[in-house]
């Protein structure tokens, strides 16, 4: 049985997400941090957490006590970051039975509270950070200061310690080359584009991530207001260019994209490399009506289907060849499950 | 658009380079980038450190004050012991206090991270409001008092001017606020 989300605006924006980095006063930051000073910032966390209305939603997982692929899973859900993985040792993370808010402890700050929601949902995703947020500065004081707001170890966070974004599968944009401009002109608006996986990740599969870069001198509110009205631009851009290239000959885009679809679907062996393209031809072509399938069926798909999740989903360690069967043999079935052409 | 480098590939990156009071903005290929990156000392795009370390080594050279950038790297925090030149290395800072023993460099690399030195948006307690704006004002007014008492012009003209930058920030905000109690 599969879930059929419907998000706002999913043709182009698989998810929203809004993470805000909190520190506590009295505990040093994350290169001073001792494992006694860590182990404080999980039971004050944890403890807020659980004196909340929304407590009981949330489940506690330190580190040391995954597996390397829980903990490949979690980066590849978007639930917990890279970052986090260093320090095995000092690090956890509280994650609400929906996976819509996440806290990540002693990550670069103390405190990483992220809402997380399918489609186009930014000013909805805040709320949740800052409903997290308030439960969670409750009782203990956050390092802030009325001139440069939150205190965050790294300077480049400090002000707000927000960090809203907005992921957005750009195939027409991407292929007519105009990627190059849209990120000029977001720069503009002090918005910056990445990859799939954050800083520093390359672009696969047509997916980019669009984020404020500023979080000190401009409100949440006003940065949110920015982030939004750039997100809508762009959809609004790679819905215009979708049409033309259907406009300008059908039976080429229909046939690169259903080609790409009937190879996946014969595939034996498939990277994950190879993947992000395939996803994105098809999750294209059904954006396009050319083949039926609910997009966030699979985003998720996509997302299950990436090195760490599989290897969960296997049981075991499992070799690249291995993998690349797997991989291909499930992307077979789930696919002929979900979509009917 | 073409790359400006070697003009046959397309430019996929916007460079803004800042040396000094210099700014120069140009459209590289991902080739051309790479060749370009390696003769940008201390900007490391692909890591974060580097690119403080980057925007440290200009906010320091551009600085009219020389006292600023030999300042900075002997300066250490008090409650941590985290050097300022640990922080140029790493981009991370140590604790809370480092942000007040550090206030001054830190001002000129906030400034151009930034564009801004001054907090505006939510403060603890969910509260939502100028606060912070309000309480920075109180402190910037003090300083200017004094700064005039000690005959340092120069210094409380930057100190006006901050407090302008201000009190613009704030109009926005009052004007909101005091309709809300008209409605109310």
């Amino acid at each position: 049985m599969h879930d059929f989300v419907q998000a706002p605006e999913q043709d182009v924006v698989l998810s929203s997400r809004v993470r805000l980095a909190r520190n506590y006063l009295d505990i040093p930051f994350s290169p001073k941090l001792t494992k006694e000073f860590a182990d404080e910032v999980i039971s004050r966390a944890h403890e807020a957490m659980l004196e909340s209305p929304e407590g009981g939603a949330f489940k506690l997982l330190r580190v040391s006590d995954l597996g390397d692929d829980q903990r490949r899973q979690l980066v590849e859900h978007h639930l917990i970051s890279y970052d986090l993985l260093k320090y095995p040792q000092r690090s956890a993370a509280l994650i609400s039975s929906g996976e819509t808010i996440s806290v990540m402890l002693n990550e670069e700050d103390h405190l990483r509270i992220q809402g997380l929601l399918p489609g186009m949902q930014i000013e909805r995703s805040a709320e949740l950070a800052f409903t997290a947020d308030d439960a969670l500065g409750g009782k203990s004081s956050y390092a802030f200061d009325p001139q440069w707001g939150y205190l965050t170890s790294c300077p480049t966070n400090v002000g707000t310690g927000m960090r809203a974004s907005a992921m957005l599968h750009l195939p027409a944009l991407s292929e007519s080359g105009q990627i190059g401009a849209v990120m000029q002109a977001v720069a503009k608006l002090g918005l910056t584009v990445r990859g799939l996986y954050g800083e520093g990740s390359e672009a696969q599969g047509n997916l980019y991530q669009l984020s404020n870069q500023v979080t000190l001198g401009r409100s949440e509110e006003d940065v949110i207001r920015s982030l939004v009205a750039a997100t809508e631009q762009i959809v609004g851009h790679e819905r215009t260019m979708r049409e033309r290239a259907e406009k300008k000959d059908m039976m080429a885009l229909q046939d690169k994209l259903l080609r790409s679809w009937g190879e996946t679907l014969n595939a034996r062996l498939m990277s994950a490399k190879e993947l992000m393209r395939r996803y994105s031809d098809i999750r294209y072509a059904a954006s396009m009506g050319y083949l039926h399938a609910p997009l966030r069926a699979l985003d998720c798909m996509m997302m299950d289907l990436q090195p760490g999740s599989l290897a969960v989903r296997a049981g075991k360690l499992i070799g690249e060849r291995e993998g690349e069967i797997l991989r291909a043999t499930l992307l077979r079935e789930q696919l002929s499950e979900l979509v009917a052409n | 658009m073409m790359c400006e480098e070697c003009g046959i590939r397309p430019a996929k990156f916007h460079l803004t380079a800042i040396t000094g009071e210099e700014k120069t903005e140009r459209n590289l290929c991902p080739v051309c980038m790479a060749k370009y990156q390696k003769q940008l000392p201390g900007l490391d795009f692909s890591n974060l450190a580097g690119l403080i370390s980057g925007f440290l080594e200009s906010a320091g050279i551009g600085a009219s004050d020389v006292e600023r950038a030999e300042e900075g790297p002997q300066l250490k925090c008090s409650a941590c012991g985290t050097t300022y030149q640990t922080f140029q290395k790493t981009g991370m800072f140590g604790c809370a206090k480092c942000y007040e023993e550090f206030k001054k460099p830190l001002e000129a690399l906030l400034m151009r991270v930034h564009g801004n030195t001054q907090h505006a948006g939510r403060i603890p307690g969910g509260v939502k409001s100028d606060v912070s704006i309000r309480m920075n004002l109180d402190r910037l007014r003090q300083e200017l008092v004094k700064a005039i008492a000690d005959e340092e012009y120069e210094e409380a003209a930057l100190l006006r001017d901050q407090i302008r930058g201000l009190k613009q920030q704030l109009e926005p905000a009052k004007a909101e606020e005091e309709g809300g109690e008209r409605r109310a």
